[in-house]
């Protein structure tokens, strides 16, 4: 499934009507987001985690996104079930995105 | 994201220099040119930081005013 962009204007909608959601925010300052930019692609299409929407948030210019998870460093990742926060944090290793990923099973 | 890091980086390259580390970095690859920080993406944001304050800096701007706004710019995305 391909990672779409949300924003303040559509990401409460795309949270509510997915089942499972993972959320990167990032900032056009951030370099380590710049970085993880591929491999969060990669993983949107990996089979283990089908079923789960993948969603890519400018921290920058979607203040009510970001509250909603509270972010306060980035690259920030978070996974919403049922239009719920489960968990976020700050996150540059893929391993422990997959690990957060994994909770939504 | 370190200060005195972003400002060494000012100071001692060219926009030309530090556009092309980011470059390098963003690719993955090690850049000409040194540029410290904990790992690949502290090193990457550290570029990014640099081209914006210098381009500021080159446009007129005094050095401490770019990097206040640059410091308020990166406040702004994570509070």
């Amino acid at each position: 499934m391909p990672v779409i962009d949300a924003n303040d204007g559509n990401f409460n909608t795309l949270i509510t009507e997915n089942d499972k959601v993972v959320v990167k925010y990032f900032a056009g300052w951030c370099g380590s987001c710049r970085l993880f930019k591929p491999k969060f692609k990669r993983l949107s299409g990996d089979e283990r985690f089908e079923g789960v929407t993948f969603l890519d948030v400018n921290a920058e210019e979607s203040p009510e996104a970001r509250a909603l998870a509270g972010v306060n460093n980035l690259p920030f990742f978070a996974i919403f079930k049922d239009g719920k926060l489960v968990e976020g944090g700050p996150m540059s290793k893929e391993d422990a995105v997959v690990e957060l990923i994994e909770k939504l099973k | 994201m370190k200060i005195p890091v972003i400002k060494k980086l000012v100071e001692t390259y060219s926009l030309e220099q530090l556009q092309a580390a980011e470059e390098a970095l963003a690719e993955e690859l090690t850049p000409e040119i040194t540029i410290e920080g904990e790992d690949e993406g502290e090193q990457l944001t550290h570029a990014f930081a640099a081209i914006w304050i210098k381009e500021k800096v080159e446009a007129g701007e005094e050095f401490k005013t770019a990097l206040r706004a640059y410091t308020q710019m990166v406040r702004g995305s994570i509070s």
